[in-house]
């Protein structure tokens, strides 16, 4: 009987590989075959997985047919296991591969295809919205809140049941059940992986997915019908490949492709590391790189991808440390970590499984055993044989001679037919036509070449597009950005010049209004183009805080501000990263853990986290306030003395004190915890932030809370500007840091020391800064007569000029590497005639006022 | 002619001037050549904007077409006696490495003369003078027909040292 359906399995396998897009019945007989040959054996699981199998594959359309075609090897090869190797259905993850097939496009087929893609276009902002009722219900607990959210829920339910989209007009409404049944016991938790479940179908549907989550589950504990309590423990292959039902979606997204960067990037380093293991700068790069991955994979819930990335960030910090050696075996190691890892993130990205296996899982779990081992100072050790996979660009045959299942003179022979033009028929079934190889071993190694080569295009589907973007290199809109400009001063000179003056008709005129009209449009257009509000990252930690607060146990009230402040595109992009450590650290480290310690020091016994964005001056401000304990002084002081850091008698200022803290490796956490504590995080931190050419400022009080500042320059933000004249240069003040503009008269201004210049405004001495004595050669052209008052930081400066020249809307250009560091300046702007004017850096003059005074 | 090609090799061990288009200019009664494929474009005299806290031969920024570029004086940088613009006054704009990074930026000279055809067999090593003037920048020395041409090395022509002076006078201060 065993070997009845084993037989029947080959056959399967064999047509499966030579199917022709004919004559789909066949298949379906041969799965229904199997299904009672199962059945018989007691096999209940695998028998109802085939037959299920065999009705997917009949009721599908000619187009999907192909898409299922992978999908039915899986099962096949998941029946073989059962058969052959006497596993479990459970084990093999049968079941799974049955009921979550819906290769994309099983959208229904008479389904308006434009309603349907407005539907979807709408649907981002109503998740959004949707997330945002159900943490403010968590707060407010306002039943107003909860009739928004039923109404929600009950639009989204209507129209996707016109639309035909039964799973997700299912859902909507056993979720509108749930709220209905008791709204006070509702759990938030529950409701979030709703809306993440939503949100990744509505994403499948419009194709920016490729499968759609599995919901049976999140509807039974909807529907109560099963506890709600997420499962215990994993089995060992779905630990490391599961995707935690609660994981948002977009963080995920964003993880796979910054985990492939960081990737590759740790990749390099560790070549490096080889021929140069003394190497500190790669060596803190593979550690930021790992424990970037780690703490999103944590935050993700990725338990595979966090474990190795923990250890192998044991094992680094070792070496790092000397204790033990970056040896030739130990680089191997970190090398198979990074494959390890890779191939974990790429299983995630089509997260159904593809390509991954238990002999993977085993693979891993050893790997992760040799990381231990030589963590505890054992010499590593050389892989263990690793079950057979197919390199990148491997050929079919090559991968079949090597897994044992063809012999090198079969392959050539058939290699040869095939060229002779015998037959044009792919290898595979070339193959098992000549009875070569048997069909399984080879729908089995062509799999494992599809998932190595997994940036493979899936194959077409039917699915409907949502409202186009574009992706456009970041060089070519500034060239966009600078030929606007150019355009904008061209019409200007011509507007403007004097031959035109009095001399045109009333028809040149009103054509010339119009010419101004569209330019006008035009650069406002293209100012806008790379500015994008800062919503999107704000709110991803309102979720960060509130997971964190619930796994540590923390009750924490994050408040946010100022998130439709917009920023650089890129700035947003890259500002996710740090602001993730920084949050992490805050809830970590800065929120206490008794609760008695905040009562017992005056402090609300709910902590505060607060997220505000504002612009100041010509940057960007990004605040994090925590209410903790604070940043310990003494503790980072007496560290970076044992680290070498500082000298032992040196006396430094609070602010530099706590710079220690973004020192690689820096940690005073004595126990290096899941999250935190080996002093990589807050190097990322500012290695980001300079690379945005930002900087970081912190205020700290012991016991009071911390308060970190971001200040982040608008390399191409429009400011206004005031533009000034001292002698023949012109300069541009930016208009929000001007305080007031006063006449100078030599009675206000009062001499110290003979040096140093005071004006006296009513009862306020303001000290003077001459950008003449500043820059020598930069003359004024006799007595300036009016003096701008700016500030920054609560500091006042009056800064004589000769004459105000007007007001202007001022783009910020850099004036390149070589003038990068003059004191006082930010950049240069193109003024309306053409040239370029100074834009003068309120900051770094009241800093040269400093340094002026030191030297007096 | 041959051996004197090796010789010359040798001596200037790899910086010596490669055959091929120099674009050639005048600083007085100097004749300079700068590889073609360097240049980016030939402008008219504009408007510079200064810099403060730059060397001397820094003339200042102008606008390129939006893009802000640095303007060199040739003059100045050679050391030369600074003379008032005229009407024969050109920017070159050039594209060069300084440390590694692509800049683009602009030579003010007296006037632009020609397109110069230089042979390998008409390139001489750059003289050496001792300590007193620094060749570094010079390539070689093209003979064609009757003139002398100093071929410079547009990478070189800020050293260094000097390019980076640019931004960081202000620190040495």
């Amino acid at each position: 009987m065993k070997n009845e359906i084993l037989v029947q399995i080959e056959s399967l396998a064999e047509s499966l590989v030579l199917w022709d897009g004919k004559e789909p019945a066949s298949i379906a007989e041969k799965f229904e075959a199997i299904a009672v040959s199962a059945f018989g054996l007691g096999e209940t699981v695998a028998s109802q997985t085939a037959l299920k199998a065999g009705q997917s594959w009949l009721e599908a359309n000619a187009g999907n047919r192909a898409a299922l075609l992978p999908h039915l090897g899986d099962v096949v090869s998941a029946l073989q296991d059962v058969f052959a190797n006497g596993r479990s259905a459970q084990e093999v993850g049968i079941l799974r591969s049955a009921t979550d097939p819906v290769p994309a496009g099983s959208l229904p087929p008479f389904i308006d295809k434009k309603i349907l893609s407005d539907f979807l276009a709408r649907q981002d902002g109503v998740m959004e919205d949707f997330e945002s009722l159900i943490l403010d219900w968590e707060k407010h607990k306002n039943m107003d809140i909860m009739r928004e959210m039923l109404r929600l829920m009950h639009t989204v339910k209507g129209e996707s049941a016109l639309l035909g989209l039964s799973d997700v007009e299912k859902l909507c409404h056993a979720v509108e059940d749930y709220l209905g049944r008791s709204p006070e016991a509702a759990k938030i938790d529950l409701l979030l992986e709703a809306k993440d479940w939503l949100l990744q179908v509505f994403r499948c549907y419009s194709g920016r997915v490729e499968s759609q989550p599995p919901m049976d589950a999140l509807w039974l504990r909807l529907m109560g019908e099963i506890p709600d309590t997420p499962g215990e423990e994993c089995l060992p292959l779905t630990a490391w490949s599961e995707i935690p039902a609660a994981a948002d979606k977009s963080i995920l997204a964003d993880f796979i492709a910054e985990s492939i960067e960081h990737l590759e990037n740790a990749d390099l380093k560790i070549m490096s590391l080889e021929t140069d293991p003394k190497n500190q700068e790669a060596m803190n790069a593979v550690f930021r790189a790992f424990h970037s991955i780690k703490g999103v994979a944590a935050f993700l819930e990725l338990e595979g991808i966090r474990i190795v990335s923990h250890e192998v960030e044991t094992l680094l910090d070792l070496v790092r440390s000397g204790k033990l050696p970056a040896s030739g075996p130990m680089v191997d190691i970190f090398l198979e970590s990074v494959d390890a890892l890779r191939k974990m993130v790429n299983a995630l990205r089509d997260s159904a499984n593809h390509g991954l296996t238990q002999a993977h899982a085993e693979a891993w779990n050893t790997l992760l055993n040799r990381v231990r081992a030589a963590a505890a100072g054992k010499e590593p050790t050389a892989a263990a044989h690793v079950a057979h996979e197919a390199a990148p660009g491997q050929r079919l045959g090559e991968i079949l001679v090597q897994a044992g299942s063809l012999s090198p003179e079969s392959m050539r022979e058939s290699l040869a037919n095939q060229k002779n033009g015998e037959s044009s028929a792919p290898l595979g079934e070339l193959l098992v036509k000549e009875g070569k190889a048997s069909g399984l071993a080879v729908s089995q190694a062509l799999r494992s070449q599809k998932a190595v080569g997994d940036e493979q295009p899936a194959a077409e589907r039917s699915v409907v597009g949502i409202k186009e973007t574009v992706k456009v290199e970041a060089d070519r809109l500034d060239r966009l950005l600078d030929a606007i400009g150019e355009l904008v001063i061209a019409e200007s000179m011509i507007v403007q010049s004097p031959e035109l003056k009095g001399k045109v008709s009333p028809m040149m005129v009103q054509r010339l209004t119009h010419l101004d009209k569209i330019t006008r449009g035009l650069q406002e257009m293209g100012t806008s183009l790379r500015m994008v509000p800062i919503r999107p990252v704000f709110q991803k930690m309102a979720r960060l805080v509130r997971d964190l607060s619930k796994k540590q146990g923390k009750a924490i009230e994050f408040l946010a501000s100022g998130d439709e402040t917009e920023l650089d595109k890129t700035v947003v992009e890259k500002i996710g990263d740090p602001l993730v450590h920084m949050i992490r650290n805050a809830v970590d480290h800065g929120i206490e853990s008794e609760i008695e310690k905040r009562t017992s020091a005056g402090k609300p016994a709910s902590a505060t986290v607060r997220l505000s964005a504002f612009q100041k001056g010509g940057s960007i401000c990004i605040k994090l306030e925590d209410d903790g304990r604070g940043l310990n002084r003494d503790a980072i002081l007496a560290k970076a003395r044992d680290n070498g850091l500082i000298k032992p008698d040196a006396v430094l200022e609070d602010r530099e004190v706590w710079q220690l803290i973004f020192e690689p490796g820096f940690s005073t956490a004595k126990v290096v915890t899941e999250t935190s504590g080996r002093g990589v995080g807050m190097d990322v931190v500012k290695r980001n932030v300079e690379e945005l050419r930002g900087r970081i400022d912190i205020q700290s009080q012991l016991g009071v809370g911390t308060t970190f500042s971001i200040w982040l320059p608008l390399t191409l933000a429009i400011i206004d500007g005031m533009i000034v004249r001292l002698g023949k240069e012109r300069f541009i003040f930016p208009t929000l840091s001007i305080l007031r503009i006063v006449g100078l008269v030599e009675e206000d201004i009062y001499t110290v020391a003979g040096k140093g210049e005071m004006l006296k405004i009513q009862d306020e001495m303001v000290p003077l800064l001459r950008l003449n004595q500043l820059y020598p050669g930069f003359d004024s052209s006799g007595w300036s007569r009016l003096a701008v008052i700016v500030e920054s930081d609560g500091k006042k400066l009056g800064i004589p000029v000769d004459e105000l020249l007007g007001q202007q809307q001022i783009v910020i250009k850099s004036l390149g590497e070589s003038f990068k560091n003059i004191p006082g300046l930010t950049g240069g702007a193109i003024l309306s005639d053409g040239n370029v004017g100074m834009i003068l850096d309120v900051d770094g003059l009241l800093k040269c006022l400093n340094q002026e005074e030191a030297r007096v | 002619m041959a051996v004197d090609t090796t010789t010359i090799q040798d001596r200037a061990s790899g910086s010596l001037a490669k055959a091929g288009k120099y674009l050639t200019f005048n600083l007085g009664k100097e004749v300079y050549g700068i590889e073609i494929l360097k240049v980016q474009e030939i402008i008219g005299m504009m408007s510079v904007t200064r810099v403060p806290k730059t060397p001397e031969f820094v003339r200042g920024v102008v606008n390129l077409r939006g893009k802000v570029i640095p303007v060199i004086d040739l003059r100045l940088k050679f050391a030369l006696e600074g003379k008032e613009d005229t009407d024969r006054t050109c920017i070159i704009v050039v594209q060069v490495a300084l440390n590694g990074i692509a800049v683009v930026m602009g030579l003010i000279v007296d006037e632009v003369s020609e397109v110069l055809n230089v042979l390998a067999d008409q390139i001489e090593a750059s003289p050496s003078f001792g300590t007193k003037v620094n060749t570094d920048f010079i390539l070689g020395m093209g003979k064609v027909g009757q003139k002398v041409v100093m071929l410079l090395d547009a990478d070189k022509v800020l050293s260094e040292d000097e390019s980076l002076a640019l931004g960081n006078i202000a620190k040495v201060e």
